[in-house]
């Protein structure tokens, strides 16, 4: 594995001494040829992005930026015709004569109301578009498509490069994502830069409704300051839709297979000539996940026989809802909103993420699972809160940028129950000692939350600027465990959180805008107060602790032609402890004040390769090597009396290719083809402590080679003008991976999360009118009615058939 | 800035794009696993020994199993069965057997006579009759007859190790838990007697709620299953506050000890009614019928500043040796009582039972802690725990030479050794 890793042991200052040396000799290498600059901008001056430019006589050609500009070089001395397209536009062609000289012409476009439903569109993917052509390690992935298909976020997110999504179970089920190999906590979530528990989606990220967002950002190691976040590797936000002048909204409906109902809800107004605007939204989900599984049952001799069974206790039951009022585009104010929000869920709960599979051939028991199942176990939780944006440019170097909200939520987890079930939903005993889980438990947990993302900009001139962001979070948390009544309460402790990361970051063009570059450092502060009652000791206790830590990154992307750029960026990055993880729970663990945060150097190096412009056929391939270097990693070391404290014990390397790809219009017009695939290998390097015997291995249990690939033949005019017919197939495959250390165990007998293959397909018919387009899709998951795990014991759904429409005005 | 004109490049491009992404998914794919271990032309081995142990993972603790010809003098978990997550290892006979916690279910294995390579023969389910989880070691009676309890359900399964089929579901009083304990209690070790009856060492959890011990939890407790009646007998002694979940029998006289467990220890520092509750330090004597020797008490507090008991290493021809801290430790809140483990200072002692002398015990001063696994053959052995230099948890299997005299026989790093024994 050291080896794999030799060619990223170049530290970056070489790369970046060969990084100016080549961009110093491209741009001498450009000096003898005619190039061509400006702005494309509408009648009222505004600039129009992704506008097409274009010598077709040359093959040469580019697209504006978000602010309109272009640039194209290497243009030999003579005449050209100069095309300019733009979505909503009249498409214009000027001639200009070149003498090799640098050119600069702005050009205007005029408006084409026979276009006009597409600019939504455009304007939509254009934030994104300006992403990915930004400095940031970020990836996009816009929803316009698959939101009219039935695939939930997490599915959508799985198709992703370097992205893993494990789930336990269907819709609602609990999630393991991961970026780069990096998992849990060290990935942060957001919706429109907001953290995503300060929203109605209080589940997790892949459970939130494809319909409610507009596209999907992932930062992979590399997190912008204004998240304000102490991501270790990495962040996702989630866009919402934009809101444009006048009435406008959606709204989807799914129902299909267990019983599973989706349905959103979207609506707004905006007066441009006021500036009020209002934002209305809503869900609902709800299934009972009885898809089929494999089970071992016993007789009564304990001898088990393979049966396939329903889930009878999966359920899942969502709602939420949001309202926005505000209003923008005035002198003292681009948008100022209030936005309130309430969510809550129930989720039944019908195994442990362990739940014992049996894999015996000899027996004719093919990996099933041979636990009981649980019959009671429930989950609820509820969620509500405000919150403010303001954002506004004082003058014109100035911007403001102000997020802040409150948060209330409860988590109830309820394990009572006394009944034996079997796998057919009977009770077979009633136990002495109630929970299903283990211990019997019933607690309440509370918690408050305010949070601040405070940016301040500052345009130095007009290519290079300044961001200051400071970004408090501070949570109290206390609960009940109502099994305990009288009696010194562990839960009734009452816990202070004061997080604060701030960030200085300057931005800058470099070389006739080929060079970009970003340079941040990040401040991480951390307080932490427990105040407990002791009835050992008089009064309340108080344990209080506070850290300061560092890091900074840089961010680099050169334009080497108009089709082909490179990225490469870095982050010293640092996750803080949890307080649980610092104050263990005043039972077997114990407490460890001397918790360093877990810290990691993230490196990546990304490229992409488009088509030319004028081609007929459009193709991009891109790709990315990342590194991550993570050390202090905690985990809770035990002694043989089970007491532990959580410590820094381990550190892991992740390194590895993410290659993509996607070409459409290659064989057939409207045939699109999309390809992904990762390989990463995350492998633990600990000198010392309990996992330096397994040093080189991979990390247990973590997907480390998985690939997508999908098409999508788009037929015109099948039933009315204007019209559109889908058909599409998309297919995942993971390899399997061990949930033990690789090194260690005989491979016949080693337990192992099988290979996934998987099938969706469907044909969705969308029908545009002047005003609103609807679509109905009709798609099934899982083909081929695979055996899937993602985790090892825990079957995910089989084949399930979905029917979806929605509406768009 | 290059041209890329043709339609027959943009081809090629996307073709070696997605040529390449399955190339990469073919070779990955196509690697071959191990064979595993095939000498079936060997002879038979004379001896065979199987170790099972635990090794540390970020996902939790994952265990192991290796049949050797002698003990080795140290793990090889490349050579090892991987046995998953909530595992037990135990053995009977000329088989190992496992309990795996999750699936409430035990496999036996076979071990091959010349290679010694391990291979499954059969499983039994538990799931339908209340026995789960963190299950204790079954009493083996024959090679037809073994019996597997879950005291607090009051269930004993019998069931036959040879055709791994339950037999029967005894249902039995269940034990009686003190309505303020959380339920939980450990019947780990197991003794069959001479004449047939089980005797179950049991052990309450640690009292997790602080500061008024409920009286009805105290006391030390064993269980007796009686396989001709498939009746339970539960024995009280009021003289001990708690009891841990194995007995200790002197190897020289065969007297059998009920010992101390460590929670006992947190309750005189914190809890209010402490003095007028039994002795949390003292050694008891069970009969052979599992009844408490109402004559017998020996209470280490007598003869020992000790502020908290960690455990008893063994006791040997009157003699016990036991792992404490003393007076000098100061205990913090009742919410740090733990932390005893990281910041006690532990020291061992031998003390003489018969002439209560005490004297510092230096043989096992290697290790955090030493506890008799017992006799196999003619061999003791213990098994000991220690951290090296870098914070490194290595188990050690300990040959006993003499009370004050052990070799290191096999070293495992990461983790406990959980089981081993001798299978032929």
């Amino acid at each position: 594995m050291q080896q794999e890793g030799s060619w990223l042991s170049i530290n970056g200052r070489t790369v970046l001494v060969i990084w100016i040396i080549l961009v110093t000799h491209l741009s001498v290498w450009g000096q003898s040829l005619s190039s061509l600059s400006g702005r494309v901008v509408d009648e009222e001056d505004n600039p129009i992005p992704f506008a097409y430019v274009t010598i077709d006589s040359l093959g040469l050609g580019t697209v504006t930026d978000f602010q309109g500009k272009y640039y194209i070089e290497s243009v030999p001395q003579s005449t050209h015709n100069i095309k300019f397209r733009a979505l909503g536009y009249k498409q214009r062609t000027e001639s200009l004569i070149f003498n090799g000289k640098m050119e600069r012409r702005d050009f205007m476009l005029t408006e084409d109301v026979l276009q006009l439903d597409e600019v939504v569109v455009v304007t939509a993917e254009s934030e994104g578009r300006a992403l990915e052509l930004s400095t940031k390690s970020v990836q996009v992935i816009e929803t316009r498509e698959v939101k009219l298909q039935a695939a939930d976020l997490g599915e959508v997110m799985a198709k992703s490069e370097g992205v893993s999504v494990q789930r336990a179970g269907g819709l609602g089920s609990n999630t393991r994502f991961a970026l780069n190999g990096l998992s849990g906590d060290k990935v942060r979530f957001f919706y429109d830069g907001i953290p995503l528990n300060f929203t109605p989606y209080a589940l997790g990220i892949a459970n939130v409704p494809v319909n409610a967002i507009q596209r999907v950002e992932v930062y992979k190691g590399v997190v912008p300051i204004q998240f304000g976040a102490d991501a270790l590797g990495g962040a996702v936000n989630l866009a919402s839709p934009d809101v444009h002048n006048g009435w406008g909204g959606s709204a989807s409906y799914q129902f299909g297979s267990f019983n599973t109902h989706r349905a959103t809800a979207n609506i707004n107004y905006s007066d441009d000539t006021t500036g009020l605007f209002v934002v209305a939204g809503g869900f609902f989900d709800y299934t009972d996940n009885s898809y089929k599984i494999d089970v071992a049952i016993p007789n009564e001799q304990g001898q088990l026989q393979q049966e396939t069974v329903r889930r009878f206790h999966d359920g899942y039951k969502a709602f939420g809802s949001n309202l926005k009022v505000g209003i923008r585009d005035k002198k003292w104010a681009n948008e100022l909103s209030l936005e309130s929000y309430y969510g809550s869920y129930n989720k039944e709960t019908q195994n442990s993420q362990s739940p014992g599979l049996v894999d015996f051939p000899q027996l004719g028991i093919d990996k099933a699972v041979a636990a009981n199942p649980f019959g009671d176990v429930l989950f609820t939780s509820f969620s509500q809160g405000l919150n403010l944006h303001y954002n506004v440019n004082p003058t014109e170097k100035w911007e403001l940028d102000l997020k802040a909200g409150y948060n209330y939520n409860e988590l109830v987890s309820i394990d009572t129950s006394s009944n034996l079930y079997n796998w057919h939903g009977e009770v077979v005993r009633v136990q002495n000692q109630p929970g299903e889980f283990g211990e019997e438990d019933h607690l309440i947990t509370k918690s408050q939350s305010y949070f601040v993302r405070q940016q301040v900009g500052y345009n130095l001139s007009e290519k290079h600027s300044l961001k200051l962001a400071v970004a408090p979070t501070y949570a109290y948390r206390t609960g009940d465990d109502l099994l305990i009544e009288g009696e010194f309460d562990p839960a009734l402790d009452d816990g202070y959180l004061l997080d604060l990361v701030s960030g200085l970051e300057y931005s800058g063009e470099l070389m006739n805008e080929k060079l970009q570059i970003t340079a941040f450092a990040k401040n991480y502060r951390q307080s932490i107060r427990i105040e407990s009652v002791d009835p050992s000791i008089e009064g309340i206790q108080v344990a209080e602790r506070s850290v300061n830590n560092y890091g900074a990154g840089t961010g680099l992307r050169h334009v080497w032609t108009s089709r082909f750029a490179t990225k490469l960026s870095y982050e010293y990055a640092y996750r803080l402890p949890r307080q649980n993880e610092i104050f263990g729970n005043g039972q077997l663990t114990g407490r460890n004040l001397d918790l360093r945060p877990e810290n990691s150097h993230n490196v990546n190096l990304q490229w992409t390769i488009e088509s030319k412009i004028t081609g007929k056929t459009e193709w991009q391939v891109q790709g990315n090597f990342f590194l991550r270097r993570v050390n202090d990693l905690i985990f809770l070391a035990t002694n043989s009396e089970g007491f532990g404290v959580y410590d820094n014990v381990w550190s892991a390397n992740s390194q590895g290719v993410e290659l993509g790809g996607r070409v459409k219009d290659l064989l057939i017009k409207g045939l699109t083809l999309n390809a992904n695939s990762t390989y990463q290998s995350y492998f633990n390097t600990s000198d010392e402590g309990p996992f330096a015997s397994f040093r080189g291995d991979r990390i247990p249990n973590t997907p480390y080679f998985f690939a997508n690939g999908g098409a999508e033949y788009q037929l015109e005019d099948v039933i009315q003008k204007n019209d559109r017919l889908s058909i599409f197939w998309n297919t995942r495959y993971v390899h399997p991976y061990f949930t033990g250390w690789e090194s260690a165990g005989l491979k016949q007998y080693k337990p192992e999360t099988p290979g996934q293959l998987t099938h969706a397909a469907g044909v969705t018919q969308k029908i545009n009118a002047i005003k609103t387009q609807t679509a109905l899709t009709l798609e099934v998951q899982n083909l081929t009615n695979a055996k899937v795990f993602d985790l090892y014991g825990v079957q995910r759904p089989g084949r399930a058939f979905y029917i979806k429409s929605t509406i768009q005005f | 800035m290059t041209k890329i004109n043709t339609m027959e490049t943009t081809k090629r491009w996307a073709w070696l794009t997605m040529l390449f992404i399955g190339m990469i998914s073919i070779s990955i794919t196509s690697c071959n696993d191990d064979e595993g271990d095939t000498n079936p032309d060997g002879e038979e081995v004379e001896t065979a020994w199987v170790i099972g142990y635990r090794v540390e993972t970020p996902q939790g603790r994952v265990y192991y199993l290796e049949a050797h010809e002698n003990l080795p003098s140290a793990t090889n978990t490349s050579e090892a069965v991987e046995l998953g997550l909530n595992s037990r290892i135990y053995s009977y006979g000329e088989n190992p057997y496992t309990w795996n916690g999750d699936a409430a279910t035990i496999t036996k294995w076979e071990v091959n006579k010349s290679t010694l390579a391990l291979s499954p023969v059969g499983i039994i389910s538990f799931a339908s009759t209340g026995v789960t989880g963190n299950i204790a070691e079954p009493a083996f009676v024959s090679e037809t007859q073994a019996f597997t309890t879950s005291l607090a359900e009051g269930v004993v399964v019998e069931w036959n190790p040879t055709t791994m089929q339950i037999t029967e579901v005894h249902e039995v009083d269940a034990f009686p838990i003190p309505e303020a304990y959380d339920g939980l209690l450990f019947e780990f070790r197991k003794e069959v007697t001479e004449d047939g009856k089980i005797i179950i060492p049991i052990e309450t959890n640690a009292f997790p709620v602080c500061c008024t011990y409920p009286v009805d939890a105290a006391g030390a407790r064993t269980a007796i299953f009686d396989p001709v009646t498939a009746t339970v007998t539960y024995q009280l002694d009021n003289r001990l506050l708690g009891s841990d979940n194995s007995h200790f029998t002197d190897p020289v006289t065969g007297i059998r000890y009920c010992a101390p467990v460590y929670g006992n220890s947190f309750v005189p520092p914190y809890f209010d009614n402490a003095e007028s509750l039994p002795s949390a330090h003292s050694l008891l004597r069970v009969n052979d019928d599992g009844t408490f020797d109402a004559s017998y008490e020996y209470n280490l507090e007598d003869v020992l500043d000790i502020e908290f008991y960690g455990g008893t290493s063994f006791i040997y021809n009157n003699k016990v040796v036991i792992s404490y801290v003393g007076d000098d430790y100061t205990w913090g809140s009742f919410d740090e009582r733990f932390n005893v483990f990281s910041l006690g200072n532990f020291k061992s002692a031998v003390i003489d039972m018969e002439t209560n002398e005490v004297s510092s015990f230096d043989a096992l001063s290697d290790y955090d802690g030493a506890y008799s696994v017992g006799t196999i053959g003619d061999q003791t052995f213990l098994r000991a725990v220690a951290r090296d230099t870098e914070g490194n948890q290595i188990t050690y299997i300990l040959e006993q030479n003499a009370i004050d005299s052990y070799t290191e026989i096999t070293e495992h790093i990461g983790g406990n050794i959980e089981h081993f024994n001798k299978l032929w």
